[in-house]
């Protein structure tokens, strides 16, 4: 019985692996993480770690003091860095290539001309962008969390209790760059050209989040930042800071960020679906 | 069950108000090498690319074995090889894994995908370039990339969109022997190009397309029954049989070139020059070494129903 089971399991995913979704998926993202591109990015998300590594400045010692250092270095970094202007700029640059490039360059037809579905298209695409992003931003979380126990000498147990934070920080930062790059696909497959999908996705995103909370009548225009956004999420598990200042549920948060993402993964490939390729 | 592997039935593309394929009713018979000719900007790229899903018919029927596109393009698409006719593919791929991973795509597990690449790198004459990324490859090179693109997967019909546009003329040899040797293990090919003689040595059947309207289809045999005005002639003595045409009422011109007669007839009296030309052979006991048409068959039916060549 234990065989059989066995076999139907290993039978089950050898089919996944076949399956053109995880042929795709396991392709782009091989070639993501090998382009020159993910490298240069790769060197502007390390960048605030270059400064923390050369200059820690621990404030105390044992691991409350270390949590608490992470959680305020966090608030710090996310919300002005890493899913500020520059993360946000990343996350375009990378996903606006994925789908636009291949209808720019006419390799579509290739893979139309293949038994693939659109949807699988889509869906191996975006996980691969989302596969590259958590690469580009989990490296430097992770040296940072394995750093801390370092500075604050409080090591495997530092390690242990940080985990839940560095994987807080390393999650919600995936589903808020998810967003962004559900969008910039679904502008990509609209513009069809990388540079003018990256550029009208930049704009809608200043746009939307710094622009248009200018109007007059809009109430606390920063909650429509991504940052500020991120920082709700945070408050599920950053217990060393008071976040109370920061209105709004983390549930609510997850719920529409995820109903964003499949909303434009969906317009997407409805999009895909409707157009041709001539070129 | 229809016996056509490719069935168009009032096919009909339109981008924004230009009309580029107008009824177009192709039929591929199962087995058939399809030659689709026509002059660059005829409709041959878009009726290729609406075949294979990039493009959807404005309206129109197409059914590829029996199942409707682009409503069934997967099902479809599975027993399909395609050549694009500029050599699509990921530049920055090695010309193993780009084929890899289009087998893949095709549905092969991926050590069955690996072999056939292999085995097809040889085939097309790019074995030695195997770890070569595309970005380095000359467009000769990239076409026979993508010609072993297309014949992943051993599918029973090949779509190839001027597949020889890119190659020198010993590649383009070397292509026709490898189509009449696939056509020969009983693959149906659709096959497009402008270059008459190309599609004269592969093809049993052909389709004209001219301003995006079929003009003419069926099997080249049948088609061919066009006579030509042109002819090449070789006699034991030129000089004799060049006297012997000048002030003939159907000869408008008769003239060596390099060692041949060249005799143009007039249409209206071709047929006496067929009875006299055997009588004056006979009789001043000359041996025929050539006789044969100018201009090959598909030539002539291109120049008739295109209106090329046939005025002054």
């Amino acid at each position: 019985m234990t065989g059989d089971a066995g076999t139907g399991w290993r039978t089950l995913i050898r089919r996944f692996r076949e399956a053109p979704f995880w042929v795709m998926l396991e392709v782009e993202l091989g070639r993501l993480l090998r382009s020159r591109k993910l490298k240069v990015l790769l060197l502007i998300t390390f960048f605030p770690d270059i400064v923390y590594l050369l200059s820690p400045n621990a404030s105390g010692s044992g691991v409350s003091a270390m949590l608490k250092s992470f959680q305020y270095l966090m608030l710090d970094l996310l919300p002005n860095y890493w899913l500020g202007i520059i993360g946000q700029l990343i996350t375009i640059i990378l996903m606006s290539d994925l789908l636009a490039s291949e209808i720019d360059r006419g390799t579509v037809r290739l893979l139309l001309a293949k038994p693939v579905k659109l949807g699988e298209v889509v869906a191996a695409k975006f996980l691969a962008g989302l596969g590259a992003l958590a690469v580009l931003f989990g490296v430097p979380y992770l040296v940072i969390w394995l750093y801390n126990p370092v500075v604050y000498s409080t090591g495997l147990d530092g390690l242990k209790n940080g985990l839940s934070n560095f994987l807080l920080v390393f999650g919600a930062t995936l589903l808020v760059l998810a967003l962004l790059g559900a969008l910039t696909m679904f502008i990509s497959v609209v513009i069809s050209r990388p540079l003018y999908t990256a550029l009208a996705s930049f704009g809608l995103v200043f746009l939307l989040q710094y622009l248009l909370p200018q109007v007059p009548y809009i109430k606390n225009p920063e909650h429509y930042t991504l940052g500020y956004q991120t920082v709700v999420l945070l408050k599920s598990g950053f217990d060393k800071v008071d976040l109370s200042t920061f209105s709004g549920s983390p549930t609510h948060s997850v719920l529409f960020l995820l109903t964003a993402i499949a909303t434009f993964l969906l317009l997407t490939w409805g999009w895909l679906r409707k157009r041709e390729f001539p070129e | 069950m229809s016996t056509y592997l490719i069935e168009t039935k009032e096919l009909t593309k339109f981008f924004g108000k230009r009309n580029v394929l107008y009824h177009l009713n192709l039929e591929v018979p199962r087995g058939a090498v399809y030659g689709f000719l026509g002059p660059n900007g005829a409709g041959k790229t878009t009726t290729i690319k609406t075949l294979t899903g990039a493009l959807k018919p404005t309206y129109g029927e197409i059914r590829i074995f029996g199942m409707e596109m682009p409503r069934e393009r997967v099902e479809i698409m599975r027993r399909v090889g395609y050549m694009p006719e500029v050599p699509l593919a990921y530049e920055d791929m090695t010309i193993f894994e780009f084929l890899v991973y289009m087998g893949r795509l095709k549905g092969l597990p991926r050590e069955e995908a690996a072999r056939q690449v292999r085995e097809l790198m040889a085939y097309t004459g790019v074995g030695k370039l195997a770890f070569n990324r595309i970005k380095e490859l000359s467009s000769g090179q990239r076409q026979r990339v993508t010609f072993a693109m297309a014949l992943l997967g051993n599918p029973e019909l090949l779509i190839l969109d001027e597949p020889t546009s890119n190659l020198d003329p010993l590649g383009r040899m070397e292509f026709i022997g490898k189509v009449l040797e696939l056509a020969r293990a009983g693959k149906t090919i659709f096959i497009s190009s402008h270059i008459v003689s190309e599609i004269e040595r592969i093809c049993n059947y052909v389709g004209l397309i001219k301003d995006g309207q079929l003009i003419e289809q069926g099997r080249v045999r049948d088609l061919v029954n066009v006579e030509g005005t042109d002819y090449d002639v070789l006699v034991s003595d030129n000089e004799k049989l060049l006297a012997f045409l000048k002030d003939k009422v159907y000869v408008r011109e008769a003239w060596e070139e390099e060692g041949t007669l060249r005799v143009k007839l007039d249409e209206r009296f071709a047929e006496r020059f067929f009875v006299e030309l055997p009588q004056f052979l006979a009789r001043e006991q000359l041996a025929l070494k050539l006789f044969k048409p100018h201009t090959s068959p598909l030539e002539r039916i291109l120049m008739k129903r295109f209106n090329v060549g046939w005025t002054e």
